[in-house]
């Protein structure tokens, strides 16, 4: 193998080319990115950067493309030719590979109602140019209608509170980021927002939308009628899988891979956000920072022959107000234990007796244990957690 | 010797297994592990992010960060795993007579 071309400059194409070096692959790598901004470390969008308006800082670890011997192109790949094994550039030129890794990631939905928002009364918040535009408008902005209380939403929402600015979150749930983090915890973390001030619909749907002489208004489905400055969609994901469709993969809400990366065409793999791989309940996406390196690192070591299963279990984390909110694990259904104080706050799942999943806000020594009780499928101890035994000792006693 | 040597600590304070923050004047908190017996000390700041490495999770002579999992080598503070890509520092400690001193 001579030569390795990664579509996608973000955390999962920088995962496939370390997975290669770590592997002992020393051909050429080549990443394509469009933009230049694709290398961000893109948490901090709804985050740090948000709140002060500074640029995110890059993606930890993508200073080095040197020493990696990675070459950055910036060029659009506009066609994969899956028989001639190559990569086809927007300015005409075609790229020989071995192995193609399509690390494309996700655009974010676009609801039909934003439409009606001019250019300056919507927005998104995905990448580096998202952030900048929304960031921009915030320094004008009295009112922020946010639509989505999804960890994104929330995390948006809590960020632009915090610089002052009156903000209501329109939500489809009964509580925020139930998806990400269970209905328990959405509660609780939907107190800490209303501590601050942030207005929470919940249960509400926008019906449409208009620009109005002093903003933009959004007609909920309850008759409601919420006047704002700005709107911001947070409304999830849509996988970019245009140019694996038009090579003829397999792809169903993603680019569908197997437990190797490997799409439906052999020489071709995906892996992050776009790629669509099997988990223990069926074929998942999953979207967090620790899945994009570590599925793109797994990716690249199959590439250059070190193939293992990628089984990794999912963390990830949300910073709103004074809470850091992890999770771990898989978290679908209703909670087992759920431990709750005015500052603090736990959740279980359990399959059968062994833990599963774990929730935790400014618990961080507790999903490390959770994360190592999950591996070995340790069945959970609830007796000793309600008596406040905690995850850590639990952990340590039976390690 | 021409570094003072501060006392920070019982040894008995530092159980196997364990880790704890120390505030030293006039410099960054440092956390310090007790693995197989042997005694290591860092900076207790993740390079990554505002997190303190002495909460986090101890597996073998790593240190596992509890905000974000990256982990460092104990030893060497090299980066293990990413998040983490810059080294943490690592400190000179020693133990004496019950005794843990820090050296710089």
């Amino acid at each position: 193998m001579r030569h390795v071309g990664i579509i996608g400059a973000n955390v999962a194409g920088l995962g496939v080319a370390r997975g290669l070096r770590d592997a002992g692959y020393d051909g050429a790598i080549t990443l394509f990115d469009r933009d230049r901004d694709a290398m961000i470390d893109r948490p901090a969008l709804s985050k740090s950067s948000l709140v002060v308006g500074t640029p995110p800082p890059p993606i930890p670890g993508s200073g080095d493309l040197d020493r990696l011997g990675v070459t950055f192109e910036l060029a659009e790949v506009c066609a994969l030719d899956p028989a001639g094994r190559a990569i086809h550039l927007a300015d005409g030129s075609r790229v020989d590979c071995d192995a193609a890794a399509l690390c494309t990631g996700a655009d974010a939905k676009r609801p039909e109602w934003l439409s009606s928002l001019g250019p300056n009364g919507r927005y998104v918040l995905r990448s580096a140019a998202d952030a900048r535009a929304l960031s921009r408008a915030l320094e004008e902005a009295r009112h922020v209608a946010v639509v989505g209380g999804g960890l994104i939403g929330m995390e948006a929402a809590a960020a632009i509170r915090m610089r002052g600015i009156d903000v209501t979150v329109i939500e489809a749930q009964p509580a925020p980021m139930m998806r990400a983090f269970g209905e328990a915890c959405g509660r609780h973390v939907a107190a800490v927002h209303r501590k601050y001030g942030v207005a929470l619909k919940l249960e509400t749907k926008i019906r449409d939308a208009a620009v109005i002489p002093r903003g933009i208004a959004l007609e909920c489905d309850d008759g409601d009628r919420v006047e704002a400055d700005i709107a911001i969609a947070a409304l999830g994901s849509v996988p970019r899988t245009a140019l694996a469709v038009a090579a003829g993969l397999a792809t169903a809400d993603g680019i569908i891979v197997d437990a190797f990366g490997r799409t439906s065409t052999p020489w071709i793999f995906a892996a992050g956000d776009v790629a669509r791989y099997p988990a223990s309940g069926g074929l998942t996406r999953s979207e967090n920072i620790q899945h994009g390196f570590r599925h793109g690192f797994a990716v690249g070591r199959s590439i250059a022959g070190q193939a293992a299963p990628y089984a990794e279990i999912q963390t990830y984390w949300s910073d709103q107000f004074e809470c850091t909110i992890q999770a771990c694990g898989s978290i679908e259904g209703t909670p087992t234990v759920i431990r709750e104080g005015e500052d603090r706050f736990l959740a279980f799942w359990q399959d059968g007796p062994a833990l599963a999943g774990v929730v935790a806000i400014d618990s961080g020594g507790e999903i490390a244990a959770a994360r190592r009780m999950i591996e070995r499928r340790a069945p959970l101890d609830t007796a000793a957690l309600a008596r406040g035994v905690s995850l850590r000792e639990l952990a340590r006693a039976k390690a | 010797m021409t570094t003072t040597a501060i006392r920070l600590a019982a040894s008995s304070e530092i159980p196997e297994g364990e880790g704890r923050r120390f505030d030293v004047d006039g410099r960054a908190a440092i956390a310090i592990f007790r693995v197989e017996g042997a005694l290591h000390a860092i900076d207790d700041r993740c390079t990554h992010g505002a997190a303190s490495l002495a909460e986090g999770w101890l597996e073998g002579d790593q240190i596992e960060c509890p905000v974000h999992q990256g982990r460092f080598c104990l030893r060497t503070g090299k980066p293990m795993c990413f998040p983490v890509t810059e080294p943490v520092a690592v400190h000179h400690i020693v133990e004496r007579d019950g005794s843990i001193y820090f050296l710089g």
